[in-house]
């Protein structure tokens, strides 16, 4: 420790963090203080998990008996039927192929602009690596995405890796949206359409970002809408693209 | 243990730890799973039904809870337990669904990526039955100041801002921040002996 107040005024703000009440100003100091010590992350792991005992103080209540003959059989099942995973893993062979294809398109569009900003080709190129990275990994998902509508003409996939806490977007042919208006991304989950991060189009009707991986958890399907908030909790806009995973 | 061969390993039901268990399901092994919903599902199941209020609902999340630690298989015993990994799914899985049943609720920030790796080696916690866990935690409650106590509920539970925390208990909201942070500090000395 360099200065004896640090410790406090670490921890005070590792529990605001794991809490999720640090003000921006706070975050950057923690930020700054674990770039210092990094030595003190894994304490931020260790409240992380203080707080998750929370549960283990609430009343005792009876399971429902079926629930775990239930959920053994519907694993059992899928044991017969082959993994999940694997059928899905199969496609992205042939899709590397016409993601690459999308990617080329995609950047090749945006070279113009890019060449006007050197900070936007680095950060161009940093993403086509991580891109090219998750398209290494078997583990990679692609997932295709259709348009309708007033979109009917946009196509694209996103490209997810399990573990991975990002996921790469790649939009072709997208109208470009007046502003204060934002493409959302949800990923449906029985049936519920669940955020999963907004994006605009570029001049030329393309999109490449990184979004956060939709959380994995029975995801059936992914939309994407046009929306005006730029938090909303559910769709309110019309509905511009679909998948089915 | 060779978890690929086609001879499933002997897995002995009271002595592996998660870590043990989790690499037999990952292996494939469902009686694993059976293990993990033996030591967890209570867990869960509580956890899910405090937060939704809904016996139906808590049993499906449970269910999905579980399926998906069976089909995913990405929980990563170097980032932490698997009874915090289960809570904070969970958690979040339950306070997403309260939120789209449009209630208006913050997510409490999930934890970054930027803890280190460690080996975990199994700590008095790891090796207690799910009511020593209970006991100890309840106990380590309880020593807290109340006002803290319910602060940490509130944004646990209720997946509420502090501002909103602020609001109900109609306290400033640096006073709510300082409880929370606090609480979540004394529990942690409160279970040190436990957990470490």
């Amino acid at each position: 420790m360099s200065s004896p107040e640090l410790p406090e005024k670490l921890e005070e703000l590792m529990a605001g963090y794991v809490l999720g009440n640090l003000s921006s100003e706070e975050a950057e100091q923690l930020q700054r203080l674990l770039a210092e010590h990094p030595e003190q992350a894994k304490e931020l792991n260790s409240l992380q998990e203080v707080l998750e005992l929370m549960p283990y103080a609430l009343p005792e209540v009876t399971l429902p008996q079926h629930l775990r003959q239930s959920i053994l059989e519907e694993a059992n099942v899928e044991i017969k039927q082959e993994s999940p995973r694997k059928q899905f893993s199969l496609p992205w062979r042939q899709m590397a192929g016409s993601i690459a294809a999308v990617l080329v398109v995609a950047l090749g569009w945006d070279n113009y602009n890019l060449r006007q900003n050197l900070t936007a080709v680095q950060t161009e190129v940093a993403r086509q690596k991580d891109v090219i990275a998750m398209l290494r990994n078997p583990d990679t998902h692609l997932v295709s995405l259709k348009g309708m509508d007033m979109a009917s003409a946009a196509t694209g996939r996103i490209v997810m890796t399990p573990g991975e806490p990002k996921s790469v977007l790649i939009l072709q042919n997208l109208p470009v949206l007046p502003e204060g208006k934002f493409y959302q991304l949800w990923s449906v989950v029985r049936g519920e359409k669940i955020p999963s991060g907004q994006f605009n189009a570029s001049e030329k009707g393309t999109v490449l970002v990184k979004l956060p991986t939709p959380s994995a958890l029975e995801v059936t399907g992914l939309v994407v809408t046009v929306e005006v908030s730029p938090v909303p909790q559910s769709p309110s806009g019309p509905m511009v693209m679909t998948s089915n995973l | 243990m060779d978890l690929d061969s086609a001879d499933s390993s002997p897995i002995n039901e009271v002595l592996q730890t998660d870590a043990e268990v989790f690499r037999a399901l990952k292996g494939g092994e469902s009686k694993a799973l059976g293990i993990l919903y033996d030591r967890y599902a209570s867990l869960v199941y509580r956890l899910a039904l405090r937060i939704l209020a809904n016996p139906q609902e808590a049993e499906d999340l449970t269910q999905e809870i579980f399926l998906n630690l069976w089909r995913s298989g990405k929980y990563n015993p170097d980032r932490g337990s698997l009874s915090s990994f289960l809570t904070t799914m969970t958690r979040s899985r339950a306070i997403d669904k309260l939120r789209s049943r449009g209630t208006k609720l913050k997510f409490l920030q999930r934890w970054g990526q930027m803890m280190t790796a460690e080996t975990p080696s199994p700590t008095p916690f790891e090796v207690a039955s799910l009511s020593q866990r209970s006991q100890q935690v309840n106990s380590a409650l309880a020593q807290l100041p109340s006002s803290q106590r319910q602060v940490l509920e509130m944004a646990y539970y209720d997946g509420l801002s502090q501002s909103e925390i602020a609001k109900k208990l109609d306290t400033p909201l640096g006073t709510i921040k300082t409880w929370s942070r606090q609480g979540l500090l004394n529990l942690r000395k409160n279970l040190k002996d436990f957990i470490e």
